[in-house]
């Protein structure tokens, strides 16, 4: 059999088909369900991971007809460069997290039953696979619905907590609401397609010969991306994010921020690059803007959490704002047809969908491998745990460095791109533009600066100072395939950040397919150690140098330090002669935030209130005094709560109509037949 | 004040202090009446071990009736089978710190009180032990478990604010500059404090118990290192007590050498401390022109007694030395300090950054200052009017013309200015002192002291109002030294001030109380 | 301010001269110019003091303090008083040792890094000085933790602590 992409994915998905088929006979042995199911998803993964990879550097396309399908509407399936480079991104986490998740879900026997977490496991890994191969809109929006639908019921894992239910819920409305937007603009697409017979219009071959009318092409645009917004996490719709995150169980909040929020940009990338073309600078000012502001206003939002998983969740939104930022000003570069730049931007977003999926892997594998062994997931009650989780901690920073983009990991670098492609940009033909442009590298410094902030409190009051937690219980150290899971994505965050030029050098054909530029050569113009894009004179970055300059500064102070055996004296920490130093004693979240509370703060809504109660004693002698801060999201009460106060209000007048007797539904039925006879 | 008459099973007089004894179920009853209906303030209260006497403990409790040069006295007597008084705290807040002392020297238990810790003896001293009791001794192995300070053997529970974030942040007792120890303990939410819980009582050397092994004479000595930039006030104030229990009075050359370097002591106290309040500000270039200033009083003071804290001039009956004979050194001096100083002060109130600092900053207000009891440059800053020069004119005040300024505010910025107004107070009176002749030796001589007599010394120091009271046994030897000192009153309000203030203007408050922890804590 | 920065700008620069009758002889002036070259040699012109109160009246505080002051002005030898033992070449230990400051006394001074050199400071330290005998005091800092040399006075005047800390420095020369 010849080994081509579409070999490697189809076994790909013989393998998740073989873990469905083995699940009812291995559920009563749930220990062996993990190890085999969670082991077959990982080469699952790998598999899908190897096609995406050959099809990129290949330059490969490649077309399916699969013979299933609705009569007349068969599935069409595609794997070319875009796909292949999302299919890298999906494959690659899902491997990792396979592999983690193997230790993970065994945190949950004894408590629940893991069958259901596993099929929809499966189910969810293969939608997301269906939703980047996928070539015709019917196809697109039934692999979309499988990936929401299962990851409803993964979010929905433990559903004993009202919480939960109600998150998962409102990522189902978001979700669906979504995907009606999504729906509606295939159809204009769709109707907009002119030359084949049947009903051949709703595939994306059809769509991309079409030719669209400028109007209609704005309509098809802005619906989708306001349904793939819905989905990405994209400021105003982001509501479900740091609701739906922080409920499901780790393993999956990792793939879930990881990854299926790339299907959204995939989504994106497909229907603006590939399916339209042609566009005016504003679609990309949109874009643009929409980015920044999530950038900046997730970022805030996240300073503001003492939830850990709720704080990477923000910062997924802060994330996706950067991503699309690059995507924005790859839209305005390629409407001024200056394809170089436009490369650079698509390139610097892309690259940052891959690190992104990565370091926010591993952040939330390491929360959830922190979860696991304290069994709380406010930031307040932790501390010190980097004594009994060395592994965990030293595997989380390495997260925390690279999403504070700092070199020389993976974060630096596509951030450092997003930068240049601001800075690099010429004078544009459009005022706005030329004030938007710089202001948009101001805020993007701005986010970077908060993110970083913002992870020396979650790494601090996590893992450094002492533990400020109240239950006695031990606190032991993630198991092996966690560590395995971790350490994998680390040392891919690592090797993205260490070579960059071999990474641009394989993306390089995506981009020349999507908006014409190549940046390769001019990329690694100094050869594989120093990424230059553009031109060397203009900016350059030798990430091994930097890492080597790094690990020699680190090794040779370790040195010197303990050259002498004996030389360092311990003694105790000094605190101004005061006996006992208890853990109330450190820093907290809250207090770390403080400050940055002060200067933002009008931007959420802010309730904080000292409540001394009455005591027997006299007012001046308090013996009780309780403080309380509540910070709340102001796009509930502004956006949500009206639309949902609205629809209820509609749908009380409507449900009038639910009279409850058979005489007034028998009216109905005989209104409608008449009506149908009428007018048929 | 009949009320009370009629109620006392005892009275008598003695100069210008009324002592009313009654019976514990009046005790309260009288005390209140004094507090609320005649709007007395509450000086101090302490205990005296006069069982050699009587067989009774007796409860002091001074109080002080404004616009009349006169002090009352309720005594409560204690039996030793029932240790235990009504607690006067719920009623009169500034009781509070009282009634804990007397809890722990004395082992007389306060029925009613808000807090039952021990204030004075920190977690490895013995439960039940209490010093100041005539029959009182400790083991050498309590000692050195005491100074271990490892063994709880009394725990002191701080208080914490309940809810999520908030930072306890322990000031330990070694304090980052060249300072008193002492332990803070905030609560706070990043810079924000919240609540703030002193702990004093670290540089507590037992000096009242170790006034009793000392004579009358030999205590002037004692007094003076007390507190060190208030040496000369203590030692005035101890001897002026003693010397009216021997009923004693000095000449006037004497009460004339007291006011003038009683007044040397105010100024140099209070230009340095305007000075260390730039250090709070970061202001060095007027935290070190203060410093010149002071350094140039202080070599004043060393010339004219030997000594740079004026110590060693004070002597029961008088003083060892007449300064008025160096009134030139001390006026060339003067002129030159007034000079300096008031360029200082044009240049801090022209500087808008140090003010800004300084404005709102630690406000008390005068309901907490009345309270509470606070006494002297913070009383007057939040509006009181309290100063023991005006209302309990001694030495040679009632002679000089001056008035007692106020504040509104009770900010830091209004701390600042009373310093300021008094400094050229005490400068003008200086003038007008060294401009009159005064008659009469320096040193009256001494008598032996009557059995059992008592008598209080009251002195306006720079810092407030110090009180001394002193009992002699039947050998004529010290029975009882209590000695009350400004800071004692005023370390509570320190917590009301800073409250709301963020963690940077914590110093910058604390040096514009500019409390002494030695003379709190004795 | 902007007149004294201009007057410090403009002005010929003076030394705040001592008052006539200020006990400073000769030969004591030259100790300090000794103590300099002294300081400069042995400790690098960076000798750091942490001072410890454990329980004194203040006086020998604010003797320290104003050794900090234009007119004293220790820094010009390369000496100055420190916040963290963790930085301290020497503690300068005041007060008779307060029996509720003895353990932070030890505890400062576990913190300390050797080498280092402790110092009391006035009679209080030397051997409770008014304070000795009474209860809750240790008579003395000799008796919490070991001493190497102590500066007499009650308190020192800033004078005295430099000419002191001038025969310690030259101690520990030899």
């Amino acid at each position: 059999m010849l080994l081509s992409p579409i070999n490697v994915i189809s076994s790909s998905f013989a393998v998740l088909l073989l873990i469905l088929a083995l699940t009812p006979f291995l559920r009563l042995n749930q220990r062996l369900l993990i190890n085999v199911g969670f082991f077959l998803a990982a080469i699952a993964s790998f598999f899908a991971a190897v096609a995406g990879f050959w099809s990129l550097v290949n330059g490969m396309t490649t077309q399916v007809i699969l013979p299933i399908g609705l009569p007349d509407l068969p599935f069409h399936l595609r794997i070319d460069l875009l796909s292949g480079y999302f299919l890298v991104v999906v494959g690659l986490l899902a491997f990792f997290v396979s592999i983690y998740s193997i230790g993970y879900v065994k945190g949950f026997l004894g408590q629940r039953s893991v069958t259901h977490l596993v099929v929809f496991y499966v189910l969810f890994l293969a939608g997301m696979v269906l939703v980047v191969l996928a070539d015709d809109a019917l196809f697109f929006l039934i692999a979309w619905e499988m990936m929401a639908a299962s990851s409803y019921f993964l979010v929905l894992y433990e559903d004993e907590r009202v919480e939960n239910r109600r998150a998962a819920f409102l990522y189902l409305v978001v979700a669906h609401v979504g995907a009606i937007a999504i729906l509606l603009s295939f159809g204009v697409l769709a109707g907009l397609t002119t030359g084949f017979s049947g009903f051949q219009n709703y595939t994306f071959d059809a769509m991309r010969a079409a030719h669209l009318p400028p109007e209609l092409a704005t309509l098809a645009f802005l619906l989708a991306f306001f349904g793939f917004s819905a989905k990405a996490g994209v400021i105003p719709l982001h509501i479900w994010l740091p609701e739906a995150h922080p409920v499901a169980p780790s393993n999956v909040s990792a793939l879930m921020s990881g990854v299926m929020l790339k299907t959204a940009i995939y989504g994106i990338v497909r229907v603006v690059f590939d399916l339209i073309r042609v566009f005016p600078w504003w679609w990309g000012a949109l874009v643009l803007v929409f980015g920044l502001v999530s950038a900046v206003m997730g970022v805030l939002y996240a300073l503001m959490q003492h939830d850990l998983k709720r704080l990477l969740a923000y910062h997924s939104v802060e994330n996706i704002g950067i991503i699309l930022i690059g995507i924005g000003l790859s839209m305005i570069f390629t409407s001024f047809n200056m394809s170089l730049l436009a490369a650079l931007a698509l390139i610097a977003g892309l690259y940052h969908t891959l690190n992104h999926a990565m370091f926010k892997g591993l952040l939330f594998m390491g929360a959830g491998s922190v979860l696991n062994a304290t069994h709380e997931r406010n930031m307040e009650e932790m501390g010190g745990l980097i004594r009994f989780m060395p592994w965990t901690a030293v595997l989380f920073l390495i997260g925390c460095i690279s999403i504070s983009a700092l070199p020389p990991f993976n974060g630096f670098v596509s951030e450092w791109l997003t930068y240049q492609a601001f800075l690099l940009s010429p004078a544009l033909p459009s005022p706005l533009l030329n004030l938007m442009i710089p202001l948009g590298a101001a805020l993007l410094a701005l986010t970077s600066a908060l993110a970083a902030a913002c992870f020396v409190k979650a790494f601090g009051v996590t893992f450094l100072g002492n533990h400020r937690g109240h239950h006695g219980g031990h606190i032991h150290e993630a198991g092996w395939s966690m560590r395995l899971g971790m350490l994998l994505a680390a040392l891919a965050c690592l090797g993205l950040g260490i070579f960059p030029t071999y990474m641009i050098g394989w993306m390089d054909p995506l981009a020349e397919k999507l908006v014409g530029g190549k940046i390769a050569a001019s990329a690694s113009g100094l050869g594989w150690m120093w990424l230059t894009p553009i031109a060397a004179e203009r900016a350059s970055y030798s990430a091994p140098l930097a890492f080597i300059g790094i690990l020699t500064v680190v090794v040779v102070t370790y040195l010197l330090l303990h050259a002498r055996p004996g030389a360092i004296r311990r003694a105790p920490l000094w605190n101004c002669g005061f006996e006992k130093v208890t853990s109330r004693m450190q820093y907290t979240a809250t207090s770390f935030a403080m400050p940055l509370r002060r200067i933002f703060g009008f931007l959420f809504s802010i309730k904080e209130h000292v409540r001394q109660p009455p005591s027997a004693s006299h007012p001046a002698f308090p013996d009780r005094i309780h403080y309380h801060l509540r910070v709340r999201d102001r796009f509930w009460t502004w956006m949500y709560q009206p639309v949902i106060d609205a629809s209820f209000w509609l749908s009380r007048r409507i449900g009038r109509m639910q009279q409850g007797r058979i005489q007034i539904y028998l009216i109905y039925s005989f209104v409608t037949i008449l009506v149908l006879l009428i007018f048929s | 004040m009949e009320k009370i008459r009629k109620k006392s099973v005892k009275t008598w007089e003695h100069l210008n202090e009324s002592y009313f004894e009654v019976r514990t179920d009046d005790f309260k009853d009288a005390c209140r009446h004094l507090y609320e209906d005649l709007h007395a303030i509450l000086r101090v209260m302490f205990a005296c071990d006069e069982r050699e006497k009587d067989g009774l403990f007796r409860i002091y409790t001074v109080f002080d009736l404004p616009g009349i040069d006169r002090f009352i006295i309720v005594v409560l007597p204690i039996q030793e089978s029932d240790p235990s008084f009504p607690s006067l705290t719920q009623t009169i807040p500034a009781a509070h710190w009282y009634e804990r002392e007397i809890s722990d020297m004395f082992g007389l238990s306060a029925q009613g009180h808000p807090d039952k810790r021990r204030l004075v003896f920190h977690e490895a001293f013995p439960a039940d032990s209490h010093p100041l009791r005539k029959d009182w001794s400790m083991s050498e192995t309590d000692k050195q478990e005491w100074g271990d300070g490892s063994t709880i053997k009394v725990p002191h529970p701080f208080m914490e604010v309940s809810g999520e974030g908030i930072v306890e942040i322990p000031v330990g007792p070694v304090h980052a500059g060249i300072i008193e120890p002492g332990h803070f303990r905030f609560s706070a939410i990043g810079e924000t404090i919240f609540f703030l819980e002193p702990r004093l009582f670290y540089t507590h050397k037992g000096t009242e118990k170790h006034f009793e092994t000392l004579g009358f004479p030999e205590g002037v000595k004692l007094a003076e290192r007390v507190s060190g930039t208030s040496s000369f006030a203590h030692g005035a104030a101890y001897c002026m007590a003693v010397e009216r229990m021997l009923g004693l009075a000095i000449t006037e050359k004497a009460s004339a050498v007291r006011t003038l370097v009683l007044e040397l002591e105010r100024i140099y106290n209070h230009i340095g401390d305007i000075g260390n309040m730039c250090a709070g500000t970061a202001l060095n270039l007027g935290y070190m022109k203060g410093a010149v200033i002071k350094e140039q009083l202080m070599q004043l003071n060393e010339i004219l007694t030997g000594s740079r804290y004026l110590r060693g001039l004070n002597v029961v009956g008088g003083v060892t030395k007449d300064v008025f004979d160096q009134a030139d050194d001390i006026l060339k001096t003067l002129d030159g300090a007034t000079r300096e100083y008031k360029a200082l002060m044009e240049l801090l109130l022209g500087s808008v950054s140090h003010v800004e600092r300084l404005e709102n900053t630690g406000k008390l207000s005068k309901d907490i200052a009345r309270k509470l009891g606070v006494t002297g440059v913070a009383a007057r800053a939040s509006g009181l009017t309290d100063d023991l020069r005006k209302s309990h004119p001694h030495l040679l005040y009632d002679r000089l013309i001056f008035e007692a300024h106020t504040h509104e505010k009770g900010d830091v910025l209004a701390r600042m200015l009373i310093r300021a107004e008094e400094t050229e107070c005490s400068l003008s009176m200086i003038q007008a002192l060294l401009e009159s002749g005064y008659k009469g030796d320096l040193i009256v001589p001494l008598r032996a002291a009557p059995p059992f007599a008592s008598a209080m010394g009251y002195v306006e120091t720079p810092r407030g109002s110090l009180i001394y009271w002193v009992m002699s046994d039947k050998e004529g030897k010290p029975l009882r030294v209590k000695l009350r000192s400004p800071s004692y009153c005023n370390w509570p309000a320190v917590p009301f001030a800073v409250h709301g203030n963020i963690v940077p203007d914590f110093p910058l408050c604390n040096k514009s109380f500019n409390l002494s922890y030695s003379g709190t804590d004795m | 301010m902007i007149k004294e920065i201009l007057k410090n700008i403009f002005s010929k620069k003076r030394v705040i001269p001592f008052p006539e009758g200020f006990n400073v002889s000769p030969t004591q002036v030259a100790k300090i110019v000794d103590f300099q070259k002294k300081v400069d040699t042995i400790f690098g012109r960076s000798l750091r003091i942490r001072q410890i109160d454990a329980g004194s009246c203040n006086a020998c505080e604010w003797e320290c303090t104003a050794l900090t002051n234009p007119i004293y002005d220790i820094q010009r030898f390369g000496i100055d008083f420190v916040a963290s033992p963790r930085h301290a070449d020497m503690l300068l230990v005041t007060g008779p040792v307060s029996r509720q400051m003895e353990f932070a006394l030890k505890r400062t001074t576990i913190a300390t890094p050797e080498p280092r050199l402790v110092v009391a400071c006035g009679d209080c330290a030397k051997d409770g000085g008014i304070y000795k005998g009474s209860y809750a005091v240790a008579n003395g800092v000799g008796n919490v933790i070991p001493v190497d040399a102590v500066i007499p006075g009650c308190p020192p005047t800033p004078t005295a602590i430099i000419l002191a800390l001038s025969e310690i420095i030259d101690k520990v020369a030899r």
